[in-house]
């Protein structure tokens, strides 16, 4: 999968992503060493709990990374390109015309003091210099009608905090669709909204996305989300990619450990007892040796291998790749949860 | 369950930083406590020698310039008495006096202050209203009304300055309170059946006390300019007990013949103040760290 | 289905809570956040309370603890009318009725350690153990090493167990839990779940647990109210609202929480629900929810639907519950 030739429709390939923080007490490894690719026209979701890092990988693409952070080895290569090697502008001009981003909360992107309409037909303008007010301003209502927002020369003229959760992430939707990108960047687009309003979004970003016909990488922690939306998942743990794979083959029969016992804690309609993996993710500061996920792992206990090295992503039977030295033991045990809980 | 995982050393991690910062303590406020440091030295040790006497006048020993007499090391005023010996003493005198006076100002400002921010409603109106005439009243003047029915005196400009502070204390109290009124950990005592005093002093109290201890700091500074100012203007302490500003006042009408008069006490004023300038930068950047890392692990 | 257990622990009776929104020149209106709400909760059950934000559950669990303005109808807290009480009476109800808190991140105050926090209630009450901190804390997973350390060093689940220890401080009978799993991880979700599950059977404690996430509800609950802007618009036994519900809000509801199974998940039919909740200073007139209703017609505009029982048991708040959501859409 990681030596296929340039063009065999791979959009997005990141190549061995490390990323650190630097503290006091020297640099701590918080995404370790993760690569995947994103082919064109597909919806790459990217799952994990908080602190996996799935944020940090994507804010590396886009190079924007928060202060004390940094990318320590490897490449993200867009269309070829390496990106880690652009300078600030090239990048600026990256993000705004082929990546299009939507946040969580698009509230926070926005100046609250002034109205809506303006902002937009501002960041319009940023991407499409020579355009006039009149006709960024009609460019914006244009886009905001194709997202579903109703009304939009009223609603235009409000103040950001006037429009609801949903319609400022939809007005998120339509801005970074504007320029036709390539690939579609959103990190926990509806998680701040309620279920009603989150499936309208849902259903607006993909009606956009199929228009412009552009891939999508989706950074969730909800695997019903990821179920709905996804050609291809990618699961974090704890600064690692631990399994990647065709989100059926994923679903139908995981291949690592962690993943399996995520989709057995999603809760079903049963009142029994939740299967819960026991203890918490470790921080990046105490990761441990080996896989990281060995402390909870149902494989992994009085196996020395799990403690000591490293287990590195390869294809299985299942047709996934995944990051587990006892993989097969899984595979052919289908209860192995039981163990455990 | 083994619920430990994430936080298995911190607790050590910690106390090794902090050992790390009082090694690293940047210059200024390094500079600051050393001043500070000497200067309350210098107070406490003076008294204790043996030819302490800041009062006893002798003009055959006047205007003794400094360093020049064993006795006298910092020199005579124009009377005759003891520089070294006034300043101590003087410094004391001004020094309790401005503790006093912040100290006032800080209780007055948290009670009304939280009151205000954590009541809100007509308690917060009333609060702001005598506040706002307060910021509106001169205090010389009133000092000056004052005394010219009841005397000048220690005790006067104490209540007087002890009630002119207060309203930035109380602005910042009651900024804390309001924005974490409905925090859930204030919800929660509520909900427990705690009354708004318990409430208040264990969950709001804590949180402003840090930010209070800045403005405290920094105010020191500044009540000691304005005390030292009102002195000057006869209004505080009365002669012949030293104060700094009283030693100022003295000595200005000397500056051409003992110039030291009015320089020994002004430099003494100075590095108390740049003293707790300097110290007070250092406080900012140390507080609410709890309550910003909180936060951030919010995010 | 309904079984007689006696006396409800937590009554709420036609409870209305009003806010004056507007104030200086402009007219001022009245917010009807909860609008004649009526629930009662029994020993050892758990009572789910869904709806989305906005929906007033957050305001009427304020109210039961006095913290929102109650403008009509009862609260009894174990037989006792605490609508209107005072704070003698409040502290004596804290010690049959407790919450826990949805972020475990503001609940907790970040200058004390997780033993004074859990201590606060008891100091309250004027009852102080030090043991029996420790035994609350040991009992929700927290170990005695950790008691020492403050909230900042603790992960979101653990702080949901201190909180929960906390609730449970002064031995209620009634917990309220207030969304207490949606701000953590799925894999800790299901751990903070299963100890909520083991504390009721140990302590026999009855639930009001609020959420807006109806996997989560439909894995607790043993009864479930769904409320839309301020009212409940169906109420019934959780088996039977999830099999059939029956108010066109609850199945969209349904229909809209993606499904985590790719296969089954693609074949379903679109379920958006159209336009968002309206303003509750301006709500529609009639039934609230007949401006996204896909069935709604003239009698809807015209008359305010009332919870009207179909099964014994299970009621809803619609003229016509039969229509399924689909047909009419179509």
């Amino acid at each position: 999968m990681f030596d296929k030739s340039a063009d065999d429709g791979v959009l997005l390939r990141v190549k061995n992503l490390v990323i650190v923080s630097e503290g006091p007490d020297g640099d701590v490894v918080i995404v370790d060493d993760v690569s995947f690719e994103v082919r064109l026209g597909e919806v790459l979701c990217i799952v994990g709990e908080s602190g996996s890092g799935k944020s940090l990988t994507m804010l590396a693409v886009m190079g924007l990374l928060p202060a004390g952070l940094r990318v320590d080895s490897g490449s993200i290569e867009l269309r070829g390109r390496d990106l880690l090697k652009l300078s600030e502008n090239e990048l600026r001009a990256v993000r705004g015309r082929e990546i299009g981003m939507i946040f969580q909360d698009p509230m926070t992107s926005m100046n609250p003091l002034r109205r809506v309409g303006s902002q937009l037909a501002e960041a319009v303008r940023l991407h499409q210099r020579g355009l006039s007010r009149r006709d960024a301003l009609a460019r914006v209502y244009e886009l905001l009608r194709s997202v579903g927002v109703p009304q939009p020369e009223t609603r235009a003229k409000a103040f950001p905090h006037q429009w609801s959760g949903g319609m400022r992430q939809r007005a998120m939707i339509a801005m970074a669709t504007a320029n036709d990108p390539v690939l579609l960047i959103a990190d926990e687009p509806t998680t701040a909204l309620d279920v009603t309003i989150q499936s309208q979004v849902m259903d607006s970003l993909a009606s956009t996305r199929e228009k412009i016909g552009s891939a999508m990488v989706l950074i969730t922690h909800d695997l019903g989300l990821a179920a709905e939306n996804a050609s291809r998942i990618a699961i974090m743990y704890s600064g690692r990619l631990v399994e990647t794979g065709d989100v059926a083959d994923v679903f139908r029969q995981p291949g690592h450990a962690y993943t399996k016992g995520l989709l057995a804690s999603v809760l079903t309609g049963s009142r029994e007892r939740a299967y819960a993996i026991p203890g918490s993710p470790p921080s990046p500061r105490d990761r441990p040796g080996g896989c990281a996920f060995a402390p909870r792992c149902p494989l992994a206990q009085g196996r020395t291998r799990c403690q000591e090295e490293v287990p590195v992503l390869r294809p299985l039977a299942n047709g996934t790749l995944a990051a587990c030295h006892f993989a097969e033991e899984l595979l052919a045990n289908e209860s192995m949860l039981e163990l455990s809980s | 369950m083994s619920q430990l995982a994430s936080s298995r050393r911190p607790a050590v991690r910690r106390t090794a930083r902090t050992r790390r910062r009082i090694g690293r303590l940047p210059l200024l406020p390094f500079i600051g406590a050393v001043l500070l440091a000497v200067m309350a030295v210098f107070i406490v040790v003076v008294p204790m020698l043996p030819g302490f006497d800041p009062l006893t006048q002798n003009l055959s020993m006047a205007r003794l310039a400094p360093f020049t007499d064993a006795a006298h090391p910092l020199g005579t005023d124009s009377i005759g008495r003891d520089l070294l010996s006034r300043l101590a003493e003087g410094g004391r005198i001004t020094m309790s006096i401005t503790l006093a006076v912040v100290a006032i100002n800080v209780v007055l400002g948290i009670i009304l202050g939280l009151c205000a921010g954590f009541f809100g409603g007509w308690i917060d109106n009333v609060i702001g209203l005598v506040s706002d005439a307060n910021l509106a009243m001169p205090v010389v003047l009133l000092l000056i009304a004052i005394s010219s029915v009841t005397g000048p005196s220690a005790t006067l400009m104490i209540v007087v300055l002890g009630c002119t502070f207060w309203m930035g204390y109380a602005r910042v109290a009651r900024a804390i309170a309001i924005s974490l009124r409905g925090r859930d950990f204030v919800v929660a005592p509520q909900i427990l059946g705690a009354g708004a005093a318990w409430t208040i002093r264990k969950h709001i109290l804590p949180h402003v006390l840090p930010q209070m201890l800045i403005l405290a700091v920094t105010d020191i500074g500044v009540v000691m300019l304005v005390q030292a100012g009102l002195d000057f203007l006869g209004l505080g302490v009365q002669p012949p007990s030293p104060t700094w500003g009283g030693m100022i006042l003295e000595g200005q009408k000397m500056l051409r013949l003992s110039p030291w008069q009015a320089i020994i006490p002004g430099t003494a004023i100075f590095m108390l103040v740049v003293g707790t300038q300097f110290v007070s930068q250092l406080l900012t950047a140390e507080s609410s760290t709890p309550l910003r890392k909180a936060r951030r692990a919010n995010v | 289905m309904m079984d007689v257990r006696g006396e409800p622990l937590l009554d709420i009776d036609d409870l209305r809570v009003q806010f004056q929104v507007g104030s200086g020149f402009g007219a001022k209106k009245v917010v009807k956040a909860v609008d004649g709400v009526s629930l009662s909760l029994h020993s050892g059950q758990t009572l789910g309370l869904v709806g989305e934000s906005g929906c007033g559950k957050s305001t009427l669990l304020r109210a039961l603890f006095g913290l929102s303005p109650v403008a009509g109808g009862k609260i009894t807290v174990a037989g006792k009318d605490v609508t209107h009480a005072g704070r003698r009476e409040r502290r004596m109800l804290s010690n049959h009725m407790q919450m826990v808190f949805q972020d475990p991140y503001s609940a907790l105050d970040p200058r004390m350690t997780v033993h004074e926090i859990v201590a606060e209630p008891l100091r309250v009450a004027g009852r102080y153990n030090s043991r029996e901190v420790e035994e609350l804390l040991d009992r929700v997973g927290v170990s005695a090493e950790m008691s020492t350390r403050r909230p900042s060093e603790f992960s979101g689940g653990q702080r949901q167990r201190v909180g929960i220890a906390r609730a449970l401080a002064l031995r209620p009978r009634v917990l309220i839990l207030d969304e207490p799993v949606s701000a953590l991880d799925v894999s800790i979700q299901a751990q903070v779940l299963n100890l909520l599950g083991d504390l009721q059977q140990e302590f026999g404690l009855a639930y009001l647990f609020v959420s807006h996430d109806l996997s989560v509800v439909r894995h607790i609950a043993d009864e479930i109210a769904v409320m839309y802007l301020g009212r409940i618009v169906e109420r019934g036994a959780a088996d039977a609202v999830f099999r059939g519900p029956e108010h066109p809000y609850t199945r969209s509801l349904l229909a809209s929480a993606p499904i985590a199974d790719p296969t089954r998940s693609r074949q379903r039919p679109p379920r958006t629900l159209a336009g968002e909740p309206p303003d509750a200073a301006n709500p529609p007139s009639g039934c609230a929810f007949r401006s996204r209703c896909p069935q709604a017609q003239d009698r809807c505009a015209e008359q305010l639907p009332q919870l009207r029982e179909s099964d014994p048991g299970h009621s809803r708040a619609c003229f016509f519950p039969e229509i399924p959501i689909r047909a009419a859409a179509s």
